[in-house]
């Protein structure tokens, strides 16, 4: 299990880099959520795979009879998760807004700071 | 019930959080006139929660089952991770008026993002130091857009995001490399673990390099500094100057905290990538500052090489490094803040100027904030008896200290000297401007007594630093002390 | 050249200046180094007696940092030198400069160096050395650019200031190492000499950067330059800093290292032939200047030299010869300077060309002048020559290379007696000239103090009781560690220094002789000598400004994508430099134990990353995260975390949502520019091998075992202590509440950062309503 998800993971970061660097913020966007996936998976996997069973403690016992799966990166993952939607949530709105300010959502043409083919920025 | 985890090392950071959601309520139900009261409750709110620090004292403890750790030196970062974003509150105030742009929600985000530092500072678990560190960014994120009605500020806004979002994302996985190591994400822990095995796992180490890129963007070290000189530029003047002082320190103090604490043993694999930080941030930020002619991109390249000088200490990896990172780190903070009070005296004709040739002949129009400037300029410079000469030779002291042992921070010593010089061109000329060039146009009269304040506070602390060492040196020592021993 | 004297606006006489009119602005203005000669020299007998006074402060007790202050032979004569002149240039300045507008200003801060002169001298700790050194540096910097309604001024003061500065940075780095090796910073601890520093690995590092801090403040080859072009400063100020003191701090450094780390052949080496080509150059150059302050500035240099040179020497004689010569050079050259200061003032310039025949007119300025030269050019009775004397006698005694020493030595005095003529008897003898306003000496005040200092070489030359016993002797002790008796008399008896001596006289008379043929070939000869560093100081200013725009263009471009792919290279360098120190050996187990319905999740997920890779629809994109995302769920469930899927699957609604609400406002992707295709296949590279590490690190992580201590701890204490069933939840309230806590603060602020942002966007619009 671990090593199909090691290679799943390198693969969704791969793609998600290959987003991350578009001059589309919105696929920046995209990458980010895709990127956001791959590192939940990856807590996951560093974890140990230890069968589908759910971190339960039975009724009338006072640990888990059975093999239960690593509750604590599932904690972590939930945490994760949570933010990564706040932040996420953020980012849509910061990004329209700049697309309302800038008129545009290519990075590439988002040089006021420092317009292009100028060296050395504004004078 | 497990029992209640002990909550009083952390009363200042509840106090901080209760405080500020008590203060966006009254923001929200408030009127439009609250934004000047927010700010000023505010402020008083940062300085009862520095009062809660100092009253904690410099014990350590654990609490929060082992996720928190307060302790000399989080009560040494803290204050002045407090100190700084008080004063950057007070200097946002009469700005936000004047440029209109008097919003409740300023103060209040700076007071959020404090709260994340103070996180930062005390987390004690990774996954507490992600929290933190979210806080932080969030909030830094929006306040670094809040120029109204400026392209630059929300450009500013979304590159910062964009590099801040990855950075995060960087260190969360490496946090979860970390974990999938160790089994556990707590501090005290990992480092147990570590000084177990013989040599370090290549995972764990991959996972520290992660975790340190993600924390070098928030520092702005190369090659993670990409968006300092943009947002600097676009983010509002006192949103610029929060920018420069506290969250560089609290981001300085997790590094420490992280490095020296759980990686403590690991000092060999992450010197040579502190090494190669702090060698790109001196050097470029050195050199790329002499072209810039807008004073809040020379800032931005100053604060750059002023954090690979930073790092140059902890490079050194040891107790007596650290401690010249803490003093570093106090004089850095005021002159930056004393500096960005310049910044916003510059004003013509109601307008806020930032191009530095306008500084030109400053010292006979305004000779107080003349020679302000210039105490500010030659500190930067590093030139005695200036607190900034003290803050590098603590520096310089501790590395050439260790390089008996190391030999190869000799190279890193030479090349931090040269940067000085370089370093030192950039901000003479300023001073060269202000002192014997020929005014163009003379600033406004300066009528905001708070900017002033902050002013000649940061210009006594920086200039007679030389003569009143001691508080700061023996604070930093046993700041230091605390992360060696604890 | 154009004189600052005349007045560029007098303050009315109501002004605060006012005061620095009458005779109390003398006495104001000279009333601290008047004391303090007074107290240095009520400390000489207590000095010549062999007495080290020394005053200590804690400053830093934590650090063990003293700030220390020491008084011996060597610090006194300095400290005396310093005040004394230092009185002299006051009252002179006071008149000098009298009515100009910043005179106090000018005050302050030539008394500020003064102090930090004195600190540098007397400290006995090396990093207040260092503090006061640069204090001189950063107040001559002021000094230098006073008269900064001129340009040459003001990048001649920028110059000075980067010159000693850089040099003293390298000094600092030298103190440190040197600190380092020997284990304390306490001169004088140092010259108790418990550590040998010369046998220390790092000896000839420390020895050569502090050489450099040396040699640039005190103006040697090749950083001489500096020094002329600070003639650009009042001429109070060339004669304080430029020739009394400030350049003389490197020589006092020198001189106070000496026993430290003098002696071996790298010291001699080094300080024997920097001192002779600076002293043979200066010379040379010096015939070659025009302008009078100039010619000056390059005897200084030669002096420097000199000193450089005896103190390279190292033995007995080259150091009493160097203390002699030292006081020598500072009463001579602080006269001159002086004196050209007063010609300056009456004809307004300091062209030699434009100058002859003042004698008459300037009578007493021309017997300053006169005594002074004499003294330079080393004639008897004047103290000048037995200053001379000694450096042959020091020269011959030469360890390295005694004939190119004794020659160099000889060409440079033989030239400074052609200079000495050239700067006293050149302006006052010959042709009287018609001048538009009659020449005429000077106020008392700004003849008495130069009269003065001339007349102490003729003091000193007749009595040399005065100065050998009292400051030579203690001063000669204090460099070589041990006592010295001296014991200076005008006749030394026959021998080769005193043929030496008299040929000097003859070459020089000769030069003197022939000054018109010569100036012509010594300014032909000048312009075919090696130049300086001045080269290579605009090389590199303009070099660093290249470097400036080289990366601004390079790195800091302003496009968000270059950003992110620096990011991305330096992490796979950074991991690959990690896989180097920890070797690599992942284990790749078949994936044998994965449920079918696992196998189908990582497949939709495949495919969802594939459709976003390549669709150019939005909500095709979004649709197609969404189906990640609930792949993700899937394999969530597939390891026991049905919670996590549960909220995952939950965000994932919520995001398509939101993005399909929201970016739908913002235009297609097809109305962007398609990268070209080198770009795409370099983005596609970084993209693919950062992937590739992050496969390898995680295999590599999930080849060791799992320390599961925690989360047995959490397992077994889940019920009992926290009574809960599900032990995800017990960690997320009850064990890691904190984390769980900051995270809802997340989400908050999260909420509250969109609408402040769109908040301040809708002020913006109302404010530009407004507007309009």
């Amino acid at each position: 299990m671990a090593s199909l998800l090691a290679v799943l993971i390198g693969a969704m970061v791969a793609a998600a880099s290959y987003l991350l660097l578009s001059r589309n913020v919105v696929r920046f966007l995209f990458g980010f959520v895709l990127l956001g996936n791959a590192i939940n998976l990856a807590i996951l996997t560093v974890g140990r795979y230890r069968g589908p069973q759910p971190p339960l403690v039975p009724d009338g016992a006072a640990v888990p009879t059975a093999a239960v799966a690593n509750a604590l990166p599932q904690a972590l993952i939930l945490t994760a998760i949570v933010i990564g939607f706040g932040i996420l949530a953020f980012s849509v709105v910061l990004i329209y807004r700049a697309y309302e300010e800038l008129g545009t959502i290519n990075s590439d043409e988002m040089q006021v700071a420092e317009p292009a083919g100028v060296p050395g920025g504004p004078r | 019930m497990v029992e209640l985890p002990a909550f009083l090392p952390a009363l200042p950071e509840l106090f901080l959080a209760v405080s500020t959601m008590a203060l966006l309520m009254f923001g929200v139900f408030g009127s439009d006139g609250t934004a000047r009261l927010v700010g000023q409750i505010a402020v008083v709110v940062l300085l009862c929660t520095g009062l809660l620090v100092i009253g904690h004292g410099t014990e350590r403890a654990v609490t929060f089952n082992g996720m928190f750790v307060m302790d000399g030196f989080g009560a040494y970062m803290k204050v002045l991770v407090l100190i700084g974003s008080a004063l950057s509150i007070i200097l946002a105030q009469g700005y936000a008026e004047r440029e209109h742009m008097n919003r409740f929600e300023l103060p209040v985000l700076m007071l959020f993002a404090t709260l994340g530092m103070l996180l930062m500072v005390s987390a004690n678990d990774l996954i507490s130091l992600y929290v933190g560190l979210e806080t932080q960014s969030l909030a830094l994120y929006v306040v670094a857009a809040f120029r109204r009605d400026h392209a630059k500020s929300s450009e500013a806004g979304l590159k910062y995001f964009v590099l801040g979002a990855l950075s995060s994302g960087l260190l969360l996985y490496g946090a979860s490399l970390i974990y999938g190591f160790g089994g556990t994400t707590q501090f005290d822990r990992i480092a147990g673990l570590i000084a177990a095995s013989p040599t370090p796992p290549v995972g764990v180490v991959v996972g520290m390099v992660f975790a340190v890129a993600g924390l070098a963007f928030k520092i702005s070290a190369v090659p993670f500094h990409m968006w300092t000189p943009d947002v600097y530029e676009g983010a509002p003047t006192p949103v610029t100057a929060f920018f420069a002082a506290a969250p560089k320190v609290a981001a300085v103090a997790l590094i420490l905290r992280l490095l020296d604490g759980p990686f403590g043993h690991m000092v060999e694999q992450w010197s040579q990538v502190i090494f190669a930080l702090s060698l790109a941030s001196m050097v470029l930020g050195s050199f790329a500052a002499i072209q810039q002619t807008n004073i809040k991109r020379l800032m931005a390249y100053s604060s750059i090489a002023n954090m690979g000088f930073a790092l140059l200490g902890l490079a050194a990896g040891t107790e007596q490094g650290t401690r010249g990172v803490v003093v570093y780190m106090t004089i850095y903070m005021v002159m930056t803040i004393g500096t960005f009070a310049v910044i916003l005296c510059m004003k013509q004709h109601g307008r806020m100027v930032e191009d530095i040739r306008q500084l030109a002949g400053l010292s006979r129009s305004h000779p107080l904030m003349a020679l302000g400037t210039a105490i500010f300029m030659f500190s930067l410079a590093g030139i005695p008896p200036l607190a900034g000469f003290f803050g590098k030779l603590y520096v310089f002291l501790a590395v050439i200290e260790a390089a008996a042992k190391h030999s190869e921070l000799y190279i890193l010593a030479v090349f931090g000297v040269l940067s000085s010089v370089v370093g030192a061109f950039y901000y003479l000329r300023v001073v060269k401007l202000i002192y014997f060039d020929d005014p163009i146009e003379t600033f406004d009269r300066q009528s905001d007594d708070s900017i002033a304040a902050v002013l000649v506070g940061t210009g006594l602390f920086t200039m007679f630093f030389f003569a009143f060492p001691v508080p700061v040196l023996n604070g930093a020592a046993a700041a230091a002390a605390a992360l060696f021993t604890g | 050249m154009a004189s600052k004297t005349a007045p560029i606006g007098r303050a009315g006489p109501n002004s605060r200046f006012a005061i620095f009119r009458c005779v109390a602005g003398y006495l104001l203005a000279a009333a601290l180094p008047a004391a303090l000669t007074g107290l240095f020299v009520s400390l000489v007998p207590e000095v010549a007696g062999g007495g080290v006074l020394r005053w200590s402060v804690d400053w830093v007790p934590s650090l063990g940092v003293r700030l220390s202050f020491l008084v011996d032979g060597l610090g006194l004569v300095f400290a005396l030198l310093i005040s004394g002149i230092g009185v002299v240039v006051f009252v002179y300045a006071r008149a000098y400069l009298d009515g100009h507008p910043q005179l106090v200003r000018f005050f302050v801060v030539l008394t500020l160096f003064m102090l930090a002169m004195l600190g540098t001298v007397l400290a006995d700790n090396l990093i207040a050395l260092f503090v006061f050194w640069e204090l001189t540096t950063l107040t001559s910097y002021l000094l230098i650019g006073f008269t900064h309604e001129r340009a040459d001024a003001r990048a001649a003061a920028l110059q000075a200031l980067l010159v000693t500065g850089i040099g003293g940075l390298a000094m600092l780095a030298g103190f440190i190492l040197l600190g380092a090796a020997a284990g304390t910073f306490e001169l004088s601890q140092l010259r108790a000499g418990t550590v040998d520093v010369r046998a220390d690995p790092r000896y000839l590092p420390l020895l050569g950067l502090i050489l450099v801090g040396c040699f640039t403040k005190s103006a040697q080859f090749p950083f001489h330059f500096w020094l002329p072009n600070a003639m650009a400063a009042p001429t109070p100020v060339s004669a304080y800093l430029h020739s009394a003191t400030m350049v003389k701090a490197g020589i006092y450094l020198m001189a106070r290292l000496l026993p430290t780390l003098g002696g071996t052949e790298a010291w001699t080496v080094t300080l024997t032939a920097a001192g002779a080509v600076t002293a043979v150059l200066g010379s040379v150059w010096a015939l070659g200047q025009s302008d009078l302050k100039q010619l000056l500035a390059y005897t200084t240099v030669m002096g420097l030299g000199t000193l450089t040179l005896l103190l390279g020497l190292g033995g007995t004689a080259g150091v009493v010869a160097a203390m002699v010569f030292l006081l020598v050079h500072c009463f001579y050259k602080a006269a001159l300077f002086l004196v050209v200061g007063a010609i300056d003032h009456a004809t307004h310039t300091r062209e030699r060309d434009a100058l002859s025949g003042l004698a008459a007119a300037m009578p007493v300025t021309f017997v300053t002048a006169a005594l002074a030269a004499l003294s330079m050019a080393g004639l008897p009775p004047l103290v000048g020559f037995i200053a001379k004397e000694l450096i042959y006698v020091g020269a011959v005694e030469a360890p390295v290379v005694p004939a190119v020493v004794v020659g160099a030595a000889l060409a440079a005095n033989a030239l400074t007696v052609t200079a000495a003529g050239l700067v006293a008897l050149g302006p006052f003898l010959g042709v009287r000239r018609a001048w538009s306003q009659p020449p005429h000496d000077p106020p008392w005040t700004m003849w008495s103090g130069p009269l003065l200092l001339a007349a102490l070489g003729v003091g000193a030359g007749l009595y040399p009781a005065l100065i050998d016993q009292t400051l030579v002797a203690p001063a000669a002790s204090a460099v070589l560690n041990t006592p010295v008796e001296v014991h200076l008399a005008l006749w030394h008896g026959l021998g080769l220094p005193l043929a030496l001596s008299g040929a000097t006289l003859a070459l020089g008379l000769a030069a003197w002789s022939a000054r018109r043929p010569l100036d012509r070939a010594l300014a032909a000869a000048a312009a075919g000598l090696p130049r300086s560093a001045e080269g290579v100081y605009d090389a590199a200013l303009a070099g660093m400004k290249g470097l400036a725009a080289w990366q601004t263009a390079v790195l800091q471009h302003g496009r968000l994508r270059g950003y992110l792919a620096t990011v991305f290279a330096t992490m796979i360098a950074l991991i690959g430099l990690a896989f180097l120190w920890g070797g690599l050996s992942p284990a790749v187990p078949l994936p044998l134990d994965v449920p079918l319905y696992a196998w189908g999740a990582a497949a939709l997920i495949l495919a969802g990353t594939a459709v976003t890779l390549k669709t150019t629809s939005r909500l095709t994109a979004i649709c197609a995260l969404g189906a990640v995302g609930i792949g993700v769920a899937i394999l969530f469930v597939s390891h026991g975390a049905v919670d996590v899927a549960l909220t995952q699957l939950l965000c994932d609604i919520l995001f398509v949502i939101l993005l399909a609400v929201a970016l739908l406002k913002l235009p297609r992707f097809r109305e962007l520019p398609h990268r070209g295709r080198a770009a795409m296949v370099a983005t596609a590279g970084l993209a693919v091998a950062f992937g590739t590490l992050v496969s390898l690190i995680l295999l590599e992580i999930l080849a060791t075992p799992l320390d599961l201590r925690l989360t047995e701890f959490f397992q077994s204490h889940s019920q009992p202590t926290a009574h809960g069933r599900n032990i995800v939840n017990v960690i997320l309230v009850d064990f890691r509440a904190f984390d769980t806590l900051g995270e809802i603060a997340v989400v908050m602020l999260a909420g509250l950062a969109a609408v402040a942002l769109i908040r301040v966007r809708a002020s913006a619009r109302r404010h530009q309503e407004n507007n309009r």
